[in-house]
């Protein structure tokens, strides 16, 4: 038996070996295969759009007119309204969705747990998550745009509808981890609900809620398809919340293959704006990162 | 204890930014970029935001004259290039103050307006070139309507075919396969340059007809006039229509055509503006400038309108700010605008409207109400 299973093993763990180095060898291709688009997207992006980058390329709005007037020359300007726009557009989006999202949350961990009415607004915040972004664009369309015009307000608030669920969502996840032991003291002191919830959970909570709403920010300054046919496109800097408003995604869409595709500097401009809207999102990332390192909970 | 104190200072933070947002909104909109153009500010100053969209052809009209109001006057014009017929479905749908729309409105799209009584305003009038991009033919090729028609119908397919050949004695054409370019949007530049393949050649008109979104059966689409002269600039062998200021801005050889008057003429200002010359004006001012019978006329020139409501607050559900700025929009369109056209520095390559046309403009603007009553 013994002498059965030594000979067996001598030739099965050769084969093995060999399987396994090159089951091995085929996982980390394929790790490579996958990491090559995003190499090329990081290249490309750099290569391009630091190309473009100038301090008045921050600081001056597109300007394609006079690429068609007689004997002069346009680079087509910087993208200050875009940058501008996509700020005001996420700020008010955050000011509208996060007392909201953290309301839901609230409600969720603190009174709803586990009943029925709960489980339901869970199960609908997820199918919230999953709708295409075109869709909540789609959505204000109908409602606000059409037959009165397009409006930064009006794409701030597509942009909030899907942020909504995000925060929410990240919010419960942070108010469930506060140990119920704190929430016990607080009660056994004598503590009623809202002062436990407004002095004990969301001050021990807030490093994790701040980094939830940070992560959906970056969600929503990136997001094209609801700004694209709700914000206007206006190519100016504009501080007013009714009127059009210009966005990175957008400018980019424009400067690449929509309206001012063939103009002179617009595709220098597109590459720049790409690489301004992921160096935000990238900071936006960062930041809650570091928030979230620095939180006693997680 | 320090917890709560970081709760509060965001909470401040928060409150401070959503006040200050709301707090700029009436004031700041315009404090940009110097005052230097004169011309711009003889009305009194509107303070208005409004917003126009359609006709690529005449997008680099509004994009230029949006820029000199701005610093001229306090009045914001947006204008986006979506294509006349996107143009128009936005003044129906009243998402924009104003359409661009280069064919006059059809009973079809009047309809669309639901019984809301519409103004056309004629803006200018550009050329549209036959724009090709052929290696080693840097002159400007001579075509005929019927033979331009054979080569988007599919029916001519080499550049040294017989038909351009015997047109062009003494060019050497290379056999290169002709690739055409069309638009691929509902455009006006598409019904002006079909209108006129059309009416020259019978077998154009029934293969492929005129309108502003035809079937071509050979080439490909491309959406906007941008989208076209990209198309052309980066494919050789290709040929394609956009409007003059697209082919200057990136440098085409465009074909000289020859006009109903069996004159060769090529694509310039004094020969666009020549298309306006004897021409028809309608009571509703629904011109067209196509196939002139003018004997110096460039014969593909293509009008351009501004669509608007009777009533743009009624109908189109302006206030009564923003009318007054459509208003001086339009005041200043007629007016200093139609200066800025021409041949010379940093004039925009396009045909001004005669002053007979102008004024029948100006009398039109004068009926425009808010609310039944005259905007002042």
């Amino acid at each position: 038996m013994s002498v059965n299973s030594q000979t067996l093993l001598a030739p099965v763990s050769s084969r093995r070996r060999l399987t396994d180095r090159g089951m091995r060898a085929l996982l980390l291709a394929l790790t490579l295969v996958a990491l090559v688009p995003l190499v090329l997207i990081i290249y490309y992006l750099l290569k391009e759009g630091l190309k473009s980058f100038s301090g008045s390329f921050f600081t001056s709005d597109p300007n394609f007119s006079t690429s068609f007037t007689n004997g002069s020359s346009s680079n087509g300007g910087g993208i200050e309204s875009a940058i501008v726009g996509s700020i005001e557009l996420v700020l008010i989006a955050t000011i509208v969705s996060v007392p909201l999202g953290l309301g839901v949350a609230l409600y969720l961990s603190e009174y709803g747990k586990q009943g029925r009415l709960a489980t339901w607004i869970r199960y609908f915040l997820d199918v919230m998550t999953g709708v295409p972004s075109v869709v909540f664009g789609l959505f204000i369309y109908i409602l606000l745009v059409s037959g009165s015009g397009e409006a930064l307000w009006k794409a701030s608030l597509a942009l909030a509808l899907l942020m909504l669920p995000i925060v929410a969502r990240a919010a419960e996840v942070v108010l469930d981890l506060v140990p119920g032991h704190l929430r016990e003291a607080a009660l056994a002191l004598g503590a009623p609900r809202w002062r436990v919830i407004s002095k004990v959970v969301l001050p021990t909570a807030i490093p994790g809620l701040v980094t939830g709403v940070l992560l959906a920010v970056a969600r929503g300054i990136g997001e094209t398809a609801p700004v694209l046919f709700v914000a206007g496109g206006a190519l100016g800097t504009t501080l007013n919340p009714g009127g059009e408003t210009n966005a990175l995604p957008l400018m980019i869409y424009n400067d690449i293959s929509g309206q001012y595709a063939a103009s002179p500097g617009a595709s220098g401009q597109g590459w720049g704006a790409a690489l301004t809207l992921v160096l935000l999102v990238l900071i936006l990332n960062l930041l809650a990162r570091l928030i979230s390192r620095r939180s006693r909970l997680a | 204890m320090r917890a709560r104190r970081t709760t509060t200072g965001a909470l401040a933070l928060i409150a401070a930014a959503g006040i200050a947002a709301c707090g700029s909104s009436s004031s700041t909109s315009t404090s940009g970029s110097g005052s230097g153009s004169a011309g711009a500010a003889t009305g009194a100053k509107v303070n208005a935001t409004i917003s126009g969209a359609g006709s690529t052809l005449a997008a680099p009209i509004y994009e230029t004259w949006a820029s000199a109001l701005k610093s001229g006057q306090a009045l914001t014009v947006n204008y986006n290039g979506t294509g006349s017929g996107a143009g128009v479905s936005s003044l129906q749908g009243k998402t924009v103050a104003f359409a661009g729309s280069d064919p006059a409105l059809k009973p079809k799209d009047v309809k669309g307006f639901k019984g809301k009584k519409t103004f056309q305003f004629p803006v200018a009038a550009g050329a549209i070139t036959v724009s090709y991009n052929v290696p080693g033919v840097k002159t400007g090729l001579k075509l005929t309507g019927p033979v331009i028609a054979d080569i988007f119908d599919g029916t001519v397919t080499k550049w040294n075919s017989p038909e351009i050949k015997s047109l062009n004695p003494g060019v050497k054409l290379p056999s290169t396969a002709i690739h055409t370019v069309y638009r691929s949007d509902s455009s006006g530049t598409t019904n002006g340059f079909t209108t006129f393949l059309s009416a020259t050649s019978p077998t154009f008109k029934s293969k492929v007809g005129a309108g502003k979104s035809v079937k071509f059966p050979v080439g490909s689409g491309a959406s906007g006039n941008p989208g076209v002269a990209t198309a052309v600039s980066q494919t050789p062998g290709s040929v394609g229509y956009v409007e003059q200021a697209y082919a200057l801005q990136h440098k085409f050889t465009y074909a000289s055509v020859k006009n109903a008057a069996g004159k060769w003429v090529a694509p310039t200002i004094p020969a666009s503006s020549a298309a306006f010359t004897g021409i028809k004006v309608p009571s509703n001012l629904g011109l067209s400038t196509i196939n002139s019978k003018t004997a110096s006329a460039y014969p593909i020139v293509s009008q351009t309108f501004l669509d608007t409501y009777q009533d743009p607050c009624k109908d189109g559900g302006l206030n009564q700010t923003k009318a007054k700025g459509l208003k001086a929009f339009l005041t200043y369109a007629f007016g200093a605008g139609q200066k800025t056209f021409g041949t010379g520095q940093g004039q925009l390559p396009y045909a001004s409207l005669p002053a007979a046309i102008a004024s029948k403009d100006n009398a039109q603007l004068a009926k425009l109400t808010c609310n039944g009553k005259p905007i002042k």
